[in-house]
């Protein structure tokens, strides 16, 4: 079913162009997102920004009338839905996950919470293959799908002034990794040793948007390991 | 290079921004007051992209090692050069071992200073543009060297013509500061969600708050029945209402995404006058239409 749903367009301001798909959280909506979005390619667009149900378009210069524009994305839109979808195959990346209270200072009051045993949730966080929706937040900050609904937790009521960088970590029905130390309302649950954002690399992240991530539990030796490996070969690991 | 005697409250270096990394969640950065950074390199007839320093509530205070150019613009904090007056918007030439110092406030937040060939500091994914977890610096420290070219490998050709445009175009920090500054808006998103009277609400005075590059917090709150929203877009200028009538103005480090509805989206000379109101100043949002 690509490019067979309504899309709205609204300008923010004149210098960006919001197109939306219908307002929910759907693999089947972000696939087609990312498919239009491959489509638009133009000198004149520096930036796209993706989230759950939008394509945000970001123009070099002030746009006078977003009607030429919107002619065009309708157009490519209508190309993409006569053409037969292409399985794109989708990349696995591993990510290690150490879940101990050594390293996650809320596990042990989620746990509790949740009443469950530190094995049923490292059963049911390593299971799913998450979509990689896309990043925001922060840079690689992931937008994951595919949450257990049993893991599902309201995120804390007052954020953490500070949650390390590494921090495996549940908010409502989203986890996700924190790439870089800051301050976090959800709830720590473990901690991924890899490095997940590195501007010095050409692909700054270890994932792309459409990728599906998994999380391999590891045990103390191997986190130790993983911790040593200097910072440009670690991220080799997040393959099988 | 620049050595830096006293960083200020909060001193960057800023280009025109990071772009083509929104992907990965990596915000544009950039001069906050636009204008301003492009007429200190319109003086200077620097690239529109050379980097200059963009420097927070003044205090800051530089030694050159070699000869230069500058041009001082954005927010003026009574520059001197070896304790003698400088003006603002003109091109200054300055010698090895002469100290600029920036003193009281007169007017603005942001100063620009602008250098000749601009500052090259390392490019990090496309950009100069200072943010933390991307440049090795977030900020400019104390006893640090910036580097820059000397003269010697400058030639310098000056655009009298974009210099008298950008100057003939409103000033960023020309506002009488005692009254509301008008700020240009056009509707957001979801503006439309919003009820008659939370609509009416939004047309009052409203005092700048806590600020910094990420982001403007409003005083007065703006109590709403706006729907939760998923996570979408979010851009510099982009003005966001939250469940508890929060009202906040994203600026140029602000996060790529968000969870709040978005009310409207300012015009970019606005946001750019916006980055020279000081906590206090009162504002007015005017609807474009």
């Amino acid at each position: 079913m690509n490019g067979s749903y309504t899309l709205t367009y609204s300008p923010m301001g004149d210098r960006a162009l919001l197109i939306q798909w219908p307002s929910r959280i759907d693999t089947a909506i972000i696939e087609d997102i990312w498919r239009l979005r491959s489509a638009l390619v133009d000198p004149l667009i520096v930036d796209y920004i993706v989230a759950y149900h939008s394509l945000t378009l970001v123009f070099l210069a002030a746009q006078k009338d977003f009607s030429p524009w919107i002619h065009w994305v309708q157009e490519r839109y209508a190309d993409t839905s006569n053409r037969e979808k292409t399985e794109v195959p989708r990349k696995e990346i591993v990510l290690p996950v150490y879940y101990n209270t050594k390293v996650a200072p809320d596990l042990e009051r989620y746990l509790e919470h949740k009443k469950m045993s530190l094995s049923e949730m490292i059963r049911l966080h390593t299971q799913p293959r998450y979509t990689l929706f896309f990043y925001g937040f922060q840079p690689g900050f992931m937008y994951l799908g595919g949450l257990e609904a049993k893991l599902v937790h309201p995120r804390k009521e007052k954020p953490s002034a500070q949650v390390r960088s590494g921090s495996v970590a549940i908010g409502g029905a989203q986890t996700g990794i924190y790439p870089h130390t800051a301050p976090g309302g959800w709830h720590v649950i473990g901690h991924c040793p890899l490095v997940l954002f590195d501007p010095n690399l050409s692909n700054p992240c270890v994932a792309m948007p459409g990728d599906l991530i998994r999380f391999r539990s590891i045990e103390l030796p191997e986190y130790h390991r993983i911790l040593e490996i200097p910072r440009l070969k670690k991220n080799e690991l997040s393959r099988d | 290079m620049i050595e830096v005697i006293k960083p200020g409250v909060y001193s960057s270096v800023q280009d025109q921004g990071r772009f083509g990394y929104a992907v990965l969640g990596v915000p544009p950065s950039g001069a906050l007051d636009g204008i301003s950074f492009r007429l200190a390199n319109a003086v200077l007839g620097n690239n529109s992209d050379d980097a200059a320093l963009e420097i927070t509530f003044g205090g800051a205070e530089f030694k050159f090692t070699v000869d230069t150019s500058i041009a001082i613009t954005g927010g003026d904090y009574t520059a001197s050069l070896n304790d003698c007056n400088v003006p603002m918007n003109q091109r200054i030439p300055v010698a090895k071992h002469d100290v600029l110092r920036f003193g009281p406030r007169k007017t603005g937040v942001r100063t620009y200073l602008g250098i000749q060939g601009g500052i090259l500091t390392e490019k990090m994914m496309g950009s100069r543009s200072f943010y933390p977890s991307i440049t090795p610096e977030f900020r400019i420290n104390r006893g640090i060297f910036i580097p820059i070219h000397s003269l010697e490998n400058n030639r310098i050709s000056i655009d009298k013509s974009i210099e008298n445009t950008l100057l003939n175009q409103v000033c960023s920090t020309d506002f009488d500061q005692s009254i509301p500054l008008e700020l240009k808006a056009h509707v957001g998103p979801e503006h439309s969600l919003l009820h008659p009277l939370e609509r009416l609400n939004l047309t009052g005075v409203f005092t700048v708050g806590r600020n910094d590059r990420m982001g403007y917090l409003l005083q007065e709150s703006v109590p709403n029945q706006i729907p939760p929203i998923h996570t979408s877009s979010a851009l510099p200028g982009t003005v966001q209402l939250t469940p508890a009538g929060q009202l906040i103005i994203l600026m140029n480090d602000g996060q790529v995404t968000g969870g709040y509805p978005r009310i409207f989206q300012l015009d970019e000379t606005a946001k750019d006058m916006l980055s020279q109101c000081a906590q206090g100043q009162k504002i007015k949002f005017v609807p474009i239409t």
